[in-house]
């Protein structure tokens, strides 16, 4: 229920601001708005008016290119160019996301570093003898692919040794189970040696492609019903297969198999998308697949990449070794190891690392002292302007229910606080210092080394150091997570449940920890995130939820919009952008009358922080944020800066 | 003569300073990489980070460079794969599997940035 028209109670705040409240601007402004106007249509000064008017924001999509009125612009809303206020992590910021405690720290290890350094150095020197007899000796290799499962060796010799030579071709019109097809690109310039090999490599290659479920996933192979017919016959033979092995099942195995066949049957019944599906019921299978391995070993698993093991492929990875011409390589590999230089850089490599993968956490009491400040402005003028109901459902969501992390969100599922990764990287480093290393240097391994060195890809073999490299995570933000949006990431950005304490949860960077002034604008955004959820799982009552769509439309209208993706949820009519757009409207409705505009800190400067850079209002169609200029003028003109009626 | 050799000193330098450049997306993931054997720059969301060779770093500079050089050497894949990586080089766009090596290397390429420059910061700090 509301107690008065909706416009008024919702955007009452605007209102005042927007007409009363009349900022001065210099003449870049004024153009930079021209700029945007196109034609007879009126850049509209708020969403306000879209929404009274029923005139919707002009498509900007077309601009002039006089740069020096934005830059202007840009100047009169944010003030100098400065790095020290810009979300850019560059050379001049990098400090203020490194932890001097933990440089200081790793200082007090270089000892430490040392020593497992040289316990390093001897491993592989010791591995490098084995391959120097072998090879240089005996002129044979211990080739042994069984031992290369799940290795980065396994993809890069064969990288090297056969996939140069192919190429893949998909046919979706092709029977099931051969839609993957490889041809040889330039058959004379295969070695002849490696002819053979290369055939039972493509051989084993299609036919893992082409029956992996999750690789017919990834490449589309399948349209719905194609992936429905699919599951079905490979659940029917993986079920007849284990059950004639297995007649007599005992409870967890049979346990285990009403899942998997429940899974299966879950992926065919609630999804279209047959991507999905086949990923879904790929869990299934999987696991009746590990059922049968448990009863026979010499089953081969769809799941599991098979190494060419034939004599003939051994033949192909040793000729390759041998015409690389390895004497010379082994001889600088052996030496790289014994400078003193390499030493010294890999011990500092190993620290700007660790240093690097442990920046940028925020810290938590900031955090929580942020976000107390900023619910209290978000209720009030964003959620308190809904009606009475949805006002009270909010005010305890937000309250009692989120939740808020100030660790990184880590697509690697690092989320585990820095001490505590710090002091796992101690005790890895104890490990390499007592026990030799944390990886054992055998043939293989070695051998994948010196092929990488021998073309620049290990610059320094003794920088590669296990313990040091502490799962470099992607850039780390500000975001608001629940369950169904992490449903809908990709499968490598998704952190696994168990691993989250809390599923409505914003994560508060070290930017927003640090730009207090405009973090807490990044929190409402957030907030606004979080507020769109609530709308979309329709907790708000009926009114409030329509003049919320209203909202939305006009946000989303605003765009020459792309059509979703299946990566992301929306409402119906949401462009890429629309979600964005919407949190950044709250956004400014929770700080309608800070003019520290929170969008500045996403205006590059240039080199010399001389001017800003990249002015556009335009954004790249597949990015799901508006271009930092646009964001910027959107901030400005809803909170009120009367750009229109400025005389000239 | 004077005019040749200064043509030729400048066509020189100029080159020795040319860059190739990349673009690399993967979903909302998306950035630019300057490389060279004098400099490394990448751009992208929340982050900008130009390395220029000195003393100090230009072993550093190069290794990357080499390393990134080295990434395209092998075949791509004809289309792009579910969550994959469009690596775009001048006109010419090219897919690959995230999973892959080289897919994590480019998808792990802004934080390798990140590393090279506190790297820089010790190797340089005498």
């Amino acid at each position: 229920m509301i107690s008065k028209p909706f416009l008024a109670s919702l955007f009452i705040g605007f209102i005042s601001n927007t007409f009363a409240n009349s900022n001065s601007v210099d003449l870049g402004l004024l153009y930079a708005i021209e700029e945007i106007n196109h034609g007879s249509q009126t850049f509209s000064p708020s969403y306000l008016q879209c929404l009274t008017d029923k005139q919707l924001l002009p498509n900007y999509y077309v601009h002039q290119t006089e740069a020096k009125y934005r830059q202007q612009c840009a100047r009169a809303l944010c003030g100098s160019p400065d790095y020290v206020k810009s979300v850019y992590v560059s050379k001049k910021n990098i400090s203020q996301y490194t932890n001097p405690d933990l440089v200081a720290k790793l200082d007090r290890l270089t000892p430490k570093l040392q020593a497992a350094l040289q316990k390093i150095r001897e491993s592989k020197m010791a591995a490098l003898k084995d391959v120097e007899q072998n090879l240089l000796s005996k002129g044979t290799l211990n080739i042994n692919p069984e031992t290369w499962a799940g290795t980065d060796f396994e993809e890069d010799i064969n990288r090297r040794v056969f996939d140069q030579y192919i190429k893949m071709d998909i046919n979706k019109n092709g029977p099931i189970g051969k839609r993957i097809t490889f041809r040889v690109t330039d058959p004379g310039s295969v070695p002849t040696a490696a002819l053979e090999a290369l055939k039972e490599y493509v051989a084993i290659k299609e036919n893992f492609l082409n029956n992996n479920l999750s690789e017919a996933a990834k490449y589309n192979l399948y349209n719905k019903e194609d992936a429905l017919k699919l599951i079905k016959e490979r659940s029917a033979t993986l079920t007849e297969k284990l059950k004639k092995l297995s007649p007599k099942r005992n409870s967890y195995e049979d346990n285990m198999l009403k899942e998997a066949l429940s899974s299966v049957d879950t992926a065919a019944k609630n999804f279209n998308d047959p991507q999905e599906i086949l990923e879904h019921a790929n869990s299934g299978l999987s696991a009746i697949e590990g059922l049968i391995t448990q009863k026979d070993p010499k089953y081969k698993p769809t799941y599991d990449f098979p190494r060419c093991t034939s004599r003939t492929c051994k033949k192909a990875y040793e000729n390759y070794i041998k015409m690389l011409k390895p004497e010379s390589i082994i001889s600088t590999y052996k030496d790289s190891l014994n400078t003193s230089t390499a030493f010294e850089r890999s011990i500092n490599k190993c620290k700007a690392m660790v240093v690097a993968s442990e920046s940028e956490y925020s810290s938590a009491i900031r955090s929580e002292q942020l976000f107390k400040e900023v619910l209290p402005d978000f209720l009030k003028n964003v959620v308190g302007s809904f009606s009475v109901d949805t006002k009270k459902y909010f005010d305890n969501y937000f309250k009692n229910k989120l939740e808020i992390s100030h660790k990184k969100f880590n697509p690697q599922a690092d989320i585990f606080p820095s001490a505590k990764r710090f002091a796992q990287f101690e005790n890895l480093l104890d490990t390499a210092i007592n026990d030799g290393g944390p990886q054992s240097y055998d043939e293989s391994v070695t051998l994948g080394e010196i092929l990488k060195y021998s073309e620049g890809d290990i610059p320094n073999p003794l920088a590669q150091m296990g313990f040091c490299n502490n799962d470099l995570s992607a850039t780390s933000w500000d975001a608001f997570l629940n369950i169904d949006k992490l449903k809908n990431l990709p499968p490598d950005v998704r952190i696994p449940e168990h691993l989250i304490p809390k599923k409505d949860t914003i994560f508060i960077s070290a930017f927003t920890c640090s730009h207090a002034e405009v973090g807490r604008s990044v929190i409402a955004h957030e907030l606004g995130h979080a507020l769109n959820d609530g709308f979309y799982k329709k907790n708000a009552s009926s009114k409030s939820r329509e003049h919320y769509l209203k909202l939305r439309k006009c946000v989303a209208n605003n765009y020459n919009n792309q059509p979703l993706t299946s990566v992301e949820s929306g409402f119906e009519g949401d462009g890429i952008k629309t979600e964005e757009d919407t949190a950044d409207i709250f956004a400014f409705m929770a700080y309608k009358n800070d003019t520290n505009f929170f969008t500045c800190s996403m205006l590059k400067p240039n080199d010399t922080e001389t001017k800003f850079v990249d002015l556009f209002l335009a954004e790249d169609a597949e990015n799901n944020h508006s271009s930092p200029f646009y964001r910027l003028i959107m901030e400005a003109i809803n909170k009120g800066w009367s750009l229109i009626k400025i005389k000239i | 003569m004077y005019r040749i050799l200064i043509t030729t000193i400048i066509l020189f330098s100029t080159r020795s300073v040319l860059a190739d450049s990349l673009v690399v997306q993967q979903n909302f993931l998306k950035y630019k990489v300057e490389y060279s054997d004098s400099l490394l720059h990448l751009t992208g969301e929340a982050i900008d980070i130009k390395i220029n060779a000195k003393k100090c770093n230009e072993e550093m500079i190069k290794q990357t460079s080499l390393q990134i050089k080295n990434q395209l050497k092998y075949n791509f894949l004809p289309v792009l794969p579910k969550n994959g990586l469009r690596i775009t080089q001048g006109m010419t766009e090219n897919f690959e599997d995230k999973d892959s090596l080289r897919g994590r290397f480019f998808v792990n390429l802004p934080n390798l940035f990140k590393q090279l420059v506190i790297e820089e910061q010790l190797n340089c700090k005498k």
